[in-house]
């Protein structure tokens, strides 16, 4: 065999066994995704009252009760009304909400994209913030910037994050400056791209009640790395520090930097409700928190799906993406 | 009061005092001129033109549906989108308007009723309103697969036996005597709506027209330049913002995002005062009831719930439980009941409670108070409540569940407080104190009271009418299953820019109950 053949056919070796990787992950992952739609439809159902209850308030009365349940089917077995869920959610005919006059599809999607909306923005500044703030406490470890930055971090990480959206409305909107609109009232029937005015609150207090996690993992993964012997190893060899830093310690870091941001973001999909609920912010956290009080079964199974969905999709990415930038884990796989 | 679905079925219930001979007496003109001025509160001509942005607490459950409307959130969207037969006023005591009907006639035996329609109103559609659109309401209020909320309120209504008299007249036959038919419209839920009414193209004859619609978000309607009030509405749109947190309303009225918000908590009245804001205190006949039930010991004696009735100190309740926003109650319901008994007022008497204690039997007794966090104020006054009955050697045990587990086993609980709106008796003694009743959560079954409400379902003369609510209101004082120690107050503000919002102290209902057409800039 020739040195060629040797090096394609571990090319080969390598991609056959990430591709194995994905599909076992993604088999997991659906496997996951499917018990927690289980677990979560039993859950709902456990839960006192339902959705035609719920409706019809304190002062129903029978005959309107009994019609009401007819109609939503809520009077067949469980197991039908799982299997017509599944079966729906899975052709894409997610139905109606049981109680609002409207398809889970629009009602869903509405909140899906204001959530992403808010997750992109929150981590286009997070992710610079915390690698350019973590890594710079890290190069000035025990200095005054570092001291300091740990101080706000620590303060902000032990404020809850309604606290913080609180002194976010308070500051920006309603007491000191009048900059920012207090609650995000976004008209639902148009674009949320055309209303970005209302994600600039919420995305503040989110980053700040956000950003130290990853920041705080960037700074202990880069110390880590700033003291190891391969940068003790270029630092001698003369290496400008700019060099050791950028070529060398980052790129070494990079991989706990990727998992403690993969967490930021599985945390962010499933929306805050804290803040979302602070900012009347109609995201996925806000809706899933209505849905669940008002029985409202679909629309809380398609949600939580959907985020899990998109968990187990992040999760993936962020596996290969710390794969990719962590040679050692490349090579054994 | 009240989950909202609770108010309204008192109003549909519990609607007090259209006059039918003065119903009848009025011309169109004459009331439309006085509907116009009734809510001014400031003079001069009103300003046309502007949009009125109004947060509420609102879910996905929203509905334009005005049969089906529950919430205060459905109330407000409905009202002006649609009219019944007849408007509600917000003066006492409690009294009605016509709105579409001309006239509303119950025949002698109270076996039938004949209503003559408005003319020349016109729904959204350019349709003009005719006798087939009340019938069609009707049938749609009882179709037994779909029924509406007013359904039970309308019981007596014969489906089959809806006659087209003329073009804008109807008679209603009865199964059994209903003299107070005319005392059953004025609420969303009773809404006149054309033939073919389609939920998601919403059509009516209210002040506003449908423009978008989005549960749980945000409704945007615009002025109806055709509305049968000659002038009105004064705004171009009107916009309600669903919120589902008081604390983002609160900031979203203190930055001018909204210009009206209802159900002000009193903690943050300081914090409104100072921007521009002005506050508009309704007092009312909300009530909430420590509510015993008479079919289970220890409450089935008489003793015993005129023993706790008199272990509450009601002034300092009011202060305590509801920070100064409430007046003293009397035990009695709807205060706005113009056969409302004027009775000694109930003070605290621990002697006699303890003697009446002592003589059931139940010296020193214990009892658990089921209650739950809705309805601003309730868990505080079960908990003043329990405070107060320590005097009197009663152990009483909050049981503070969370509102699911509360709502669902509401009609059950051996004592309890809830909530309920203001209305008259007459309208509302069905379903909250009829045995068999759907809200009969104090198990009432009063023989007597059953008689003198049978014999109010027969009695057309409006004099009569009233004698029969005081006999019945006297016999919750004498008897009845509810501690009703106190009014809660409504508290709303709105932009000192705005002017046309009035108390509304018949029902109690925020925001002027909603008159949004008697709203304009100043």
């Amino acid at each position: 065999m020739t040195a060629m053949d040797a090096s394609t056919s571990g090319r080969r070796g390598r991609s056959t066994s990430i591709g194995a990787l994905v599909l076992r992950r993604a088999g997991s992952g659906l496997l996951t995704v499917w018990l927690i739609s289980v677990l979560v439809f039993l859950a709902v159902h456990v839960l006192p009252g339902n959705a035609a209850i719920g409706l019809l308030g304190r002062d129903t009365n029978q005959l309107a009760l009994h019609a009401l349940t007819k109609q939503l089917g809520l009077d067949r077995s469980l197991p039908y009304q799982y299997w017509h869920w599944v079966t729906g959610f899975v052709t894409g005919k997610w139905g109606d909400s049981l109680v609002s006059p409207q398809p889970v599809s629009a009602l869903v999607m509405r909140h899906v994209a204001n959530t992403a909306v808010l997750t992109l923005f929150t981590m286009l500044i997070t992710v610079p913030l915390a690698i350019v703030v973590g890594t710079w406490c890290a190069v000035r470890n025990g200095k005054a910037f570092d001291n300091g930055v740990s101080m706000v971090t620590l303060c902000l990480s032990a404020i809850p994050g309604f606290a913080i959206g609180v002194l976010v409305i308070y500051l920006l909107a309603t007491n000191v400056l009048h900059v920012l609109p207090a609650a995000s009232t976004l008209d639902p029937t148009a674009s949320v791209w055309t209303q970005l005015k209302f994600v600039v609150a919420p995305m503040i207090a989110v980053v700040l009640s956000t950003v130290p996690y990853p920041l705080r993992m960037v700074r202990a993964s880069m110390i880590d790395v700033l003291q190891s012997d391969f940068v003790m190893m270029a630092r001698l060899k003369g290496l400008p520090e700019r060099r050791v830093i950028f070529r060398h310690a980052l790129r070494n870091g990079l991989g706990p930097m990727v998992q403690s941001l993969t967490l930021t973001l599985v945390f962010l999909t499933g929306g805050i409700v804290v803040v979302e609920t602070v900012f009347s912010y109609p995201g996925v956290g806000y809706a899933l928190v209505q849905a669940v009080n008002e029985r409202d079964v679909p629309v809380v199974q398609t949600l939580v799906v959907l985020i899990a969905l998109a968990c187990v999709l992040i999760n993936l990415i962020s596996d290969l993406a710390v794969i990719a930038v962590t040679p050692r884990l490349r090579s054994r796989s | 009061m009240n989950s909202p679905v609770d108010r309204r079925s008192f109003l549909i219930g519990g609607a007090g005092a259209l006059s039918l001979a003065a119903l009848a007496a009025c011309t169109s003109g004459s009331s439309s001129n006085s509907a116009a001025t009734s809510g001014k509160t400031s003079s001069g001509p009103a300003k046309r033109g502007g949009t009125l942005v109004v947060g509420s607490l609102g879910s996905n459950k929203d509905t334009l549906d005005a049969h089906q409307s529950s919430t205060d959130m459905d109330q407000q969207r409905c009202q002006n989108l649609y009219d019944s037969l007849t408007y509600l006023e917000g003066t006492l005591p409690y009294h009605f308007k016509p709105a579409l009907a001309e006239s509303i006639e119950v025949g002698a035996d109270a076996m039938t009723a004949t209503v003559r329609l408005r003319p020349g109103v016109e729904f959204h559609n350019g349709k003009t309103v005719g006798a087939e659109d009340l019938i069609f309401t009707m049938q749609r209020i009882l179709d037994p697969k779909n029924p509406g909320r007013a359904h039970t309120a309308f019981a007596a209504v014969d489906p089959s036996g809806m006659t087209k008299l003329d073009a804008r007249t109807v008679r209603f036959a009865f199964k059994s005597p209903d003299a107070i038919f005319g005392k059953r419209w004025g609420s969303a839920t009773t809404s006149i709506l054309p033939v073919g009414f389609d939920p998601k193209h919403p059509v009516g004859t209210g002040p506003f027209k449908f423009k978008s619609f989005t549960p749980g978000s945000r409704s945007v309607f615009v002025r109806n330049p055709n509305y049968w009030i000659e002038g009105q509405p004064y705004l171009d749109e009107l916009q309600i913002i669903d919120f589902a947190d008081n604390t983002s309303r609160t900031a979203a009225v203190l930055s001018g995002q909204i210009q009206a918000l209802d159900g002000v908590e009193p903690a943050v009245l300081g914090q409104l005062s100072s921007a521009q804001l002005e506050t508009l205190i309704t007092k009312s006949g909300f009530y909430q009831p420590i509510t015993m039930r008479i079919d289970a010991k220890p409450f089935s004696d008489v003793r015993v719930r005129q023993a706790f009735r008199l272990m509450v100190d009601r002034p300092a309740m009011v202060t305590q439980a509801y920070s100064g926003y409430a007046s003293i109650g009397n035990d009695m319901p709807d205060p706005a009941d113009p056969g409302y008994p004027s009775l000694p007022q109930r003070h605290q008497d621990i002697a006699q409670a303890k003697s009446l204690l002592k003589a059931a039997g139940y010296e020193g007794m214990s009892v658990t108070l089921t209650t739950a966090p809705e309805n601003g104020s309730l868990v505080n006054s079960a908990q003043v409540f329990a405070q107060q009955a320590k005097a009197a050697g009663v152990t009483v045990k909050v049981a503070n569940l969370t509102p699911d587990a509360y709502d669902a086993n509401f009609t059950n609980w051996p004592f309890t407080n809830g909530y309920w709106a203001a209305g008259i008796i007459s309208t509302g003694y069905a379903g909250r104190f009829l045995a068999g009743g759907g809200i009969n959560d104090s198990h009432w079954d009063d023989p007597a009271g059953t008689a003198i409400y049978q014999s109010l379902l027969k009695a057309t003369d409006e004099a009569k009418q009233t004698e029969l609510s005081g006999e019945l209101l006297k016999r919750f004082y004498d008897l009845g299953p509810d501690i009703i120690h106190s009014f809660k107050q409504n508290i709303d503000a709105y932009s000192s820019k705005l002017t046309g919002f009035a108390p509304f102290n018949s029902n109690g209902w925020s925001l002027g109950a909603w008159r949004y057409r008697l709203v304009s800039y100043k």
